[in-house]
């Protein structure tokens, strides 16, 4: 099990392990905390080494698992990081990993569940890569990019550990969820029986599917584009139509809603990355499938983060509010059925 | 409307929350103050929009009832097939439902509902 480390302890215990971190590392400096949820710690620090200062991040699971029906796909970070290794193996821009500290590891750390990687500077505001000046001249091929990442992705061998979810698994289990919340919206209801008459009849083969690829969770440099893919927590072998998918839903638009490709970009420009780097060509239809699946999955997370707000009021009015963004959900969820039907 | 939460519910929130010691962060104060703008648009906008939307399910469901019985037996008509998730009235009733209530809950959302 994973303790609840402090600052000071998480410093002396990556500092035991540097020589494991960076190649004659003695040292590290400049630890500071990225992000905190409930469930997950990230961590920026460098490792200090004759040659100069090597710049990492270290992923740690927090004392607490998260409560089981946020997330049931979160895995081990040690699988996390397996999987980050392989697409960085198959050309994917993603951060290299530097170490992977086991689980009760007494000579490793006694940092528990957590893994070391190499930090990469860009931007991850999903706003400002829509619509920040910044990012003007590297916006019109970001698109192409995402889709050549997907694309290697896709062809990577799944790690055999992994859950192979399909669609059918998908709509099922956020439709057990929903049932359980006890709401009652038209909506919803219209877009699981719009879904479920859309499951594909034909076996799709599975592939290595990233699980969260969207505009928020990719990093983009002002000249280069996007130079890395993050957060691989969800990571699952399932129809690669799900990334492309969840990548144009509308959710992730940031306010620019008729770039559908993360706000940014276009789907034929997506589409052709995809083919141009070696992937399978993909029917619009599908992707449109999993766009509007992903508008219903995050219409049901805005109904479980108010259960959580109900359960602690006091904690603060931000899941409370958030609760309230299923305004958004059905609204993008109508949008899709009209636009279908002419 | 929508009632996860409610109005209540997000106005009680906030109270429940609120440090009245100064001690709020600026982040955590927007919200608040988020919360309570939602509320009272939902107090002051909600009655007529589900006045109108139950006035749209009686004649779609060809029933009397209240918005909140009538939404029950919508779901019931959409989940057993007796209305098609795309059929034209449903899908014009969703839409005005859709944005009544982006008007109480998300009024600068960005989305691509025909007006």
């Amino acid at each position: 099990m994973t303790e609840r480390l402090s600052r000071d302890d998480i410093a002396e215990r990556l500092g035991r392990i540097a020589p494991w971190l960076a190649p004659g590392a003695y040292a590290i400096a400049d630890l500071s905390r990225l992000t905190g949820g409930a469930s997950m710690e990230t961590w920026s620090f460098d490792a200090v080494t004759p040659d100069g200062r090597v710049p990492l991040i270290l992923r740690r699971r927090a004392a607490t698992p998260a409560p089981a029906s946020a997330d049931p796909s979160a895995a081990p970070l040690a699988r996390e990081a397996e999987v980050i290794a392989c697409a960085v193996a198959a050309g994917v821009p993603a951060p290299r990993i530097a170490h992977v500290c086991a689980d009760c590891d007494d000579g490793h750390g006694g940092l528990g569940d957590a893994y070391v990687m190499h930090r990469v500077a860009g931007e991850t505001l999903g706003k400002r890569i829509a619509t920040d000046p910044a990012f003007a001249a590297v916006r019109p091929n970001l698109a192409r990019q995402c889709g050549a990442a997907l694309a290697r992705i896709h062809a990577v061998t799944p790690p055999a550990t992994l859950d192979h979810v399909d669609a059918a698994a998908t709509l099922a289990r956020y439709e057990a969820t929903w049932r359980a919340s006890g709401a009652v919206r038209p909506t919803i209801e219209a877009a699981f029986r719009w879904l479920e008459r859309r499951l594909p009849r034909d076996a799709v083969a599975p592939r290595l599917i990233h699980g969260d690829f969207r505009n928020g969770n990719l990093m983009v440099d002002p000249a280069n584009g996007l130079v890395a893919v993050l957060d691989w927590e969800l990571a699952h072998v399932g129809d690669p139509a799900e990334d492309l998918g969840w990548l144009c839903t509308a959710s992730w638009r940031f306010g620019q809603p008729h770039r559908r490709v993360g706000g940014f970009g276009d789907v034929d420009d997506l589409l052709a990355g995809y083919t141009e780097a070696g992937g399978e060509p993909i029917d619009p239809a599908r992707v449109e499938f999993w766009s509007m699946l992903g508008s219903l999955k995050w219409g049901v997370m805005t109904t479980m983060m108010y259960a959580t707000f109900a359960a602690d009021p006091a904690a603060g009015p931000e899941r409370g509010v958030i609760g309230r963004r299923l305004s958004e959900a059905e609204a993008d969820i109508v949008a899709i059925i009209e636009a279908a039907r002419q | 409307m929508i009632t996860h939460p409610t109005a209540a519910e997000l106005v009680a929130g906030v109270a429940a929350w609120m440090p009245v010691d100064g001690s709020a962060p600026p982040f955590a104060m927007r919200v608040a103050r988020n919360a309570l703008e939602i509320a009272g648009r939902d107090l002051m906008l909600g009655p007529d929009a589900d006045a109108r939307a139950a006035a749209r399910m009686r004649a779609l469901l060809r029933q009397e009832g209240t918005r909140d019985e009538l939404d029950r037996a919508l779901v019931a008509a959409i989940r057993g097939g007796t209305i098609a998730p795309d059929e034209p009235a449903l899908i014009e009733h969703l839409r005005q439902c859709a944005l009544d209530t982006l008007a109480i809950d998300q009024p600068r959302y960005a989305h691509q509902l025909t007006p």
